[in-house]
């Protein structure tokens, strides 16, 4: 988003800091099973790289633009910007995502599900960059169910959900882009109907906010969040039975 | 008439390449864009932040202590430098006096956001925008009138201070007795049709560098403009020059599609900065500016009448365009050729179109490829495809019930003659090649699932060629050719290139006719003092005109040739052959000269040698096609459209059921655009065309906040179609030449928007399921859910 706003003018900065020299800022490493984003890692890079997190790597595949876009774009930068129609910033809570911040006063960790505070709001004070994003072993899980509305492809997102098995053997789905900020809704492995009310509840609970935008209201995408969220969850049991299949 | 040429002009001998294309991939060819002359300055308009005001007043003095601002123009100052724009000319409308016009920059009011009312020219583009946003206006808001009931209700106030009321024109098209015909009628439907708002959108945006050369007096134009010599006259009008003080250049396009018609300000206001500040002054316009032009945005109620067989025995329609604030340029013609091409190629003789153009306060209308003929296709089908519904038939029944059959054509209406066409075969043959009986059978057979599969089938009748008597463009075109003793041939055509490649085809004509190799012509376009005087580029006639020309002017060549050639060897014209760039004896191929050692001949010996007259190498020759009348005939009927392409499109879409999204399966098209000179292109055309169509009927759509602010500002929000969203297509071509038109082409450029349209919409609407929907492009996933729901409460 930077980019595009540099190019017309619509911000104006009087700094700008590059950072591609960033020593690793656009590595992505595996260690133990862990694995850490660099803060320039590229869609391109997640997409190229087989040990990358299937989840991300999935999702990246998808981003609109083509590639310029997935070479230019990085998976820090569309956590910063927190668009709330971006996929990213779902991906990175629903794979339990750790940002590390650096500031003045040195480096600190924040969940991504509290990194994520509205639309196009961070918990990243202004005298802070983004500096990294540790993902945890769990992440490479080949389980995962992924389903994103859009419409048409030059839309941004108007629904997105991801789900993901969570360690102590429930189902994590997370919702993305009808809302203000990721939200998050944990269901039993066997569930087979979400309701709304459950949505609702969750939005509420996690102090988000129905998002609507010109592309879409918020009717609609109450109406589709519901057909995201059973759409990844059914595309999750899915792998799990197949996997589990002699 | 000339001896029609044969095989060599049609697609067998000619699937050439690109002439340029070579040049377009690398990047080597300038646009308008990639001239910036050295010492140049840079304009930016400043643009109305509301839709409809009183302007109180103008504060430029913070820009104009911006450094590096070179010259600040309002509409005050503008008013007695520059003419206005001319809209409808003396006379058009009986209860105006003098012409209707609009000033180049808004003066006392606004009349939609984005409206120019300013400009600053400073050293740099930066600056200038900088400094524009400096520019401080006074409004005196005024509530904008958006939707056309509004602008007509009785008590809302006049748009135009010219005009009594806010409807800019109307006028009824008919033939027979509609009303007669309906009241008869064993049964009568009756549907609505709404089509959103929306714009040609070419890659590449509009702009303009001017020079005056104040040594010659002459002012030099580069504009990104599909008819240079308009807007030459334009300028001379406004600028109060002579014509040929003027020179206008107009680039390769980067995609016209009729957004690049003139009679918009910005050209004339960057030439006035340009000769008042004595330097080159150069405007190039953003997106968010280009969007906030429109082209289509119809309403139309229709009622058709029928039978127990599926005929259509009367038609009735209501058709309203809102054309946003007035502009002068060809945009607000698009309703009335819409009307004009009712009953499409449909056998009804009992039909009435009542049409009306309206003013609003949203953007300005400019031309779009379809020109009005996709609205038209739209609601013929989906009355056909209503009719079917109703009695519980396949919509191709409707279709072979009423489609117009070849002997019946040529066929005169109330506004067409059509030339020629197969369409019975044209629609077995698209049927045959989407495997429609099997696509049926499939459709029935599948699980609803959480998708349904729609199929839709869609007639489009496409008039090429026009000719609007009274305008600056007309229907005819100039071509000179000259041969020189290189043996290549220069062709100077007053059609320009909007980026389809019509130059290729141009110079095969010329090719084929000299007898010499494509890669021998160069055709030069789009330089008003070089080429003849010419039409430039709109209604698919670059070949059709252009192209006759020029191959006129080359068969006049040839006669040369071939009089030289006789002179030669001795021998008649007749026993003479032309093939291989040479000319040579039939019955011995071995007596053979080159068309440059003729050429050289007719030079060096004309008069001094027997038999070898002086004979120019250049010729020049203007072509108009046959079946044009613009002089009403007793019934007061006219007759614009020389030549009739046509196609049938059949689409198959999947309609997701619980999201409403519509995803494209496949698209087969079967065209006919008469006799075709470059399969290639005509492919390539009718390609763009599809997507084109897709776009309109799935996802594009410019809105307003009800202030009357653009919503859609840039492509994430002015949804185009990209590939994902294309499906796989199929094409096929019948060729039924015109016997109208001397090489019996019909033009390639506009076929298959409103067929594409219509077909997708008949798709969605079978997908959906039978039951009485009213029809609003684009088909929104939210539309389509909101459809779906109405269908289940229905149920």
């Amino acid at each position: 988003m930077l980019i595009p706003q540099l190019t017309r003018g619509t911000i104006a900065p009087d700094v700008l800091v590059d950072l591609h020299r960033l020593p690793g800022a656009a590595r992505l490493r595996t260690s133990a099973g862990a694995t850490t984003l660099g803060a320039m890692v590229s869609y391109t890079t997640l997409i190229r790289d087989p040990t990358a997190p299937p989840l991300l790597r999935h999702i990246a595949q998808g981003i609109t633009g083509g590639p310029q876009i997935r070479n230019q774009g990085t998976i820090a930068g569309s956590a910063c910007y927190a668009n709330p129609a971006s996929e990213m910033p779902t991906a990175l809570v629903a794979s339990g995502a750790i940002m590390r911040i650096a500031g003045p006063a040195g480096t600190r960790s924040c969940g991504a599900a509290d990194f994520f505070d509205g639309a196009f709001t961070t918990r990243l004070a202004p005298n802070e960059a983004l500096v990294a994003l540790d993902l945890p072993a769990s992440t490479n899980s080949p389980d995962y169910g992924y389903c994103k509305i859009k419409r048409s492809e030059s839309s941004w997102p108007i629904a997105t959900a991801t789900a993901l098995t969570s360690g102590n053997g429930m189902l994590n789905l997370v919702l993305g882009a009808a809302v203000t900020r990721p939200v998050t809704i944990t269901v039993p492995p066997e569930i087979s109907t979400l309701t709304v009310a459950t949505i609702d509840q969750a939005v509420e609970h996690q102090g988000a906010e129905w998002w609507a935008d010109e592309l879409a209201d918020i009717g609609y995408r109450r109406r589709v969040a519901i057909v995201a969220l059973t759409r990844a969850l059914a595309s999750l049991q899915e792998r799990i039975v197949k996997r589990d299949r002699p | 008439m000339a001896d029609m040429p044969g095989p060599a002009v049609g697609s067998a001998q000619w699937p050439a390449r690109r002439l340029d294309g070579e040049r377009f991939v690398r990047g080597a060819v300038r646009y308008l864009d990639d001239e910036i002359p050295p010492d140049c300055l840079h304009l930016s308009f400043v643009r109305g932040t509301v839709a409809h005001a009183r302007i109180r007043g103008l504060d430029t003095s913070l820009a104009a202590r911006v450094p590096g601002v070179r010259g600040l123009l309002t509409g005050a100052e503008a008013a007695s430098l520059i003419k206005d724009l001319v809209a409808l000319p003396a006379g058009f409308r009986p209860d105006v006096d003098g012409p209707v016009t609009v000033p180049c920059l808004a003066v006392d009011r606004i009349r939609y956001a984005g409206e120019p009312l300013a400009l600053v020219v400073a050293d740099s583009e930066r600056t200038a925008r900088r400094a524009a946003e400096l520019v401080q206006v006074d409004y005196e808001p005024v509530r904008p009138l958006l939707e056309i009931d509004d602008a007509l209700a009785p008590e809302s106030p006049r748009l135009h201070p010219q005009l009594p009321g806010n409807e800019l024109m109307s006028g009824v098209v008919s033939g027979g007795d509609a009303e007669r015909a309906l009241s008869h009628a064993p049964h009568v439907i009756e549907g609505r049709v709404d089509m959103g708002r929306g714009s040609a959108v070419p890659l590449e945006t509009r702009g303009c560098v001017a020079s005056w050369d104040a040594a010659e007096g002459r002012l030099l134009v580069r504009a990104a403009v599909q008819t240079p010599h308009a807007l030459r006259a334009d300028l001379a009008r406004q600028l109060d020059l002579a014509e040929s003080d003027i020179r206008v250049l107009a680039p390769p396009l980067g995609g016209g599609f009729g957004f690049k018609f003139i009679g918009l300000p910005e050209e004339p206001l960057v030439c006035l900065m340009a000769r008042r500040l004595g330097r080159p002054v150069r405007w190039v316009e953003c997106r968010e500016e280009a969007l906030l032009i429109g082209a289509r945005e119809y309403h139309a109620r229709y009622r058709a009448g029928f039978d127990g067989t599926g005929r259509m025995l009367g038609l009735a329609v209501d058709l309203d365009a809102n054309v946003g604030a007035l502009a002068a340029n060809p945009g607000i013609g698009m309703p009335s050729v819409a009307a004009s091409c009712f009953p499409g190629g449909y056998d009804v003789a009992d039909y009435v179109v009542h049409w009306r153009a309206v003013l609003t306060n949203k953007g300005p209308w400019n031309g779009a490829r379809g020109y009005g003929k996709e609205i038209t296709a739209l609601v013929l089908e989906a009355a056909a495809d209503d009719i079917a519904r109703a009695l519980g038939v396949d919509p191709v029944e409707v279709r072979r019930r009423n489609l117009l059959h070849s002997h019946q054509l040529p066929h005169r209406t109330a506004t067409m003659t059509i030339d020629s066409g197969d369409y019975h075969r044209a629609l077995t043959k698209a049927l045959d090649l989407a495997g429609y009986t099997d696509a049926r059978a499939r459709q029935h057979r599948r699980d609803s699932g959480s998708s349904r599969i729609g199929i839709g089938v869609a007639f489009e009748l496409t008039p090429e060629g026009r000719d609007p008597a009274g305008g600056v463009s007309r229907g005819s075109e100039t071509a000179t050719v000259r041969l020189d003793t290189s043996g290549h041939a220069t062709v100077l055509t007053g059609v320009t290139s909007p980026g389809t490649g019509s130059e290729t085809a141009i110079a095969q004509l010329v090719a084929e006719r000299i007898g010499i190799g494509l890669d021998r012509v160069r055709v030069v376009q789009g330089d008003t003092d070089r080429t003849p005087y010419g039409g430039g580029s709109f209604s698919s006639r670059a070949v059709l005109t252009g192209g006759t020309a020029a191959w006129k002017a080359a068969d006049q060549l040839r006669g040369v040739l071939l009089r030289a050639a006789a002179v030669h060897f001795g021998c008649t014209e007749e026993e003479i052959e032309v093939a291989d760039g040479t000319y040579r004896l039939a019955k011995d191929s071995s007596m053979r000269v080159s068309v440059a050692d003729l050429a050289r001949d007719v030079r060096a010996y004309g008069s001094a040698r027997p038999g070898v007259a002086f004979e120019e190498l250049e010729a020049t020759a203007t072509y108009m096609p046959g079946n044009l009348q613009s002089v009403p005939d007793a019934l007061g009927r006219v007759q614009q459209y020389p030549t009739y392409s046509y196609g049938v499109y059949v689409a198959e879409a999947a309609v997701d059921l619980d999201t409403g999204s519509v995803s494209m399966r496949r698209l087969t098209a079967v065209h006919d655009c008469g006799t075709v000179v470059n399969p290639r292109m005509v492919n390539a055309q009718i390609n763009g065309a599809i997507a084109m169509g897709i776009g309109i009927a799935l996802c594009e759509e410019e809105t307003y906040t009800p202030e009357g602010l653009p919503v859609n500002t840039d492509f994430k929000r002015y949804l185009l179609p990209r590939l994902p969203d294309m499906p796989h297509i199929t094409l096929d071509h019948l060729e039924t030449p015109s016997p109208f038109s001397l090489l019996g082409t019909k033009g390639a450029g506009e076929s298959g928007i409103g067929g594409t349209v219509a077909a997708i919409v008949g798709a969605v609407r079978d997908a959906i399921g039978p039951g009485r929907h009213a029809i609003r492009t684009p088909l929104t996933p939210p539309r389509v859910l909101a459809q779906l729901d109405a269908m289940e409460q229905h149920a």
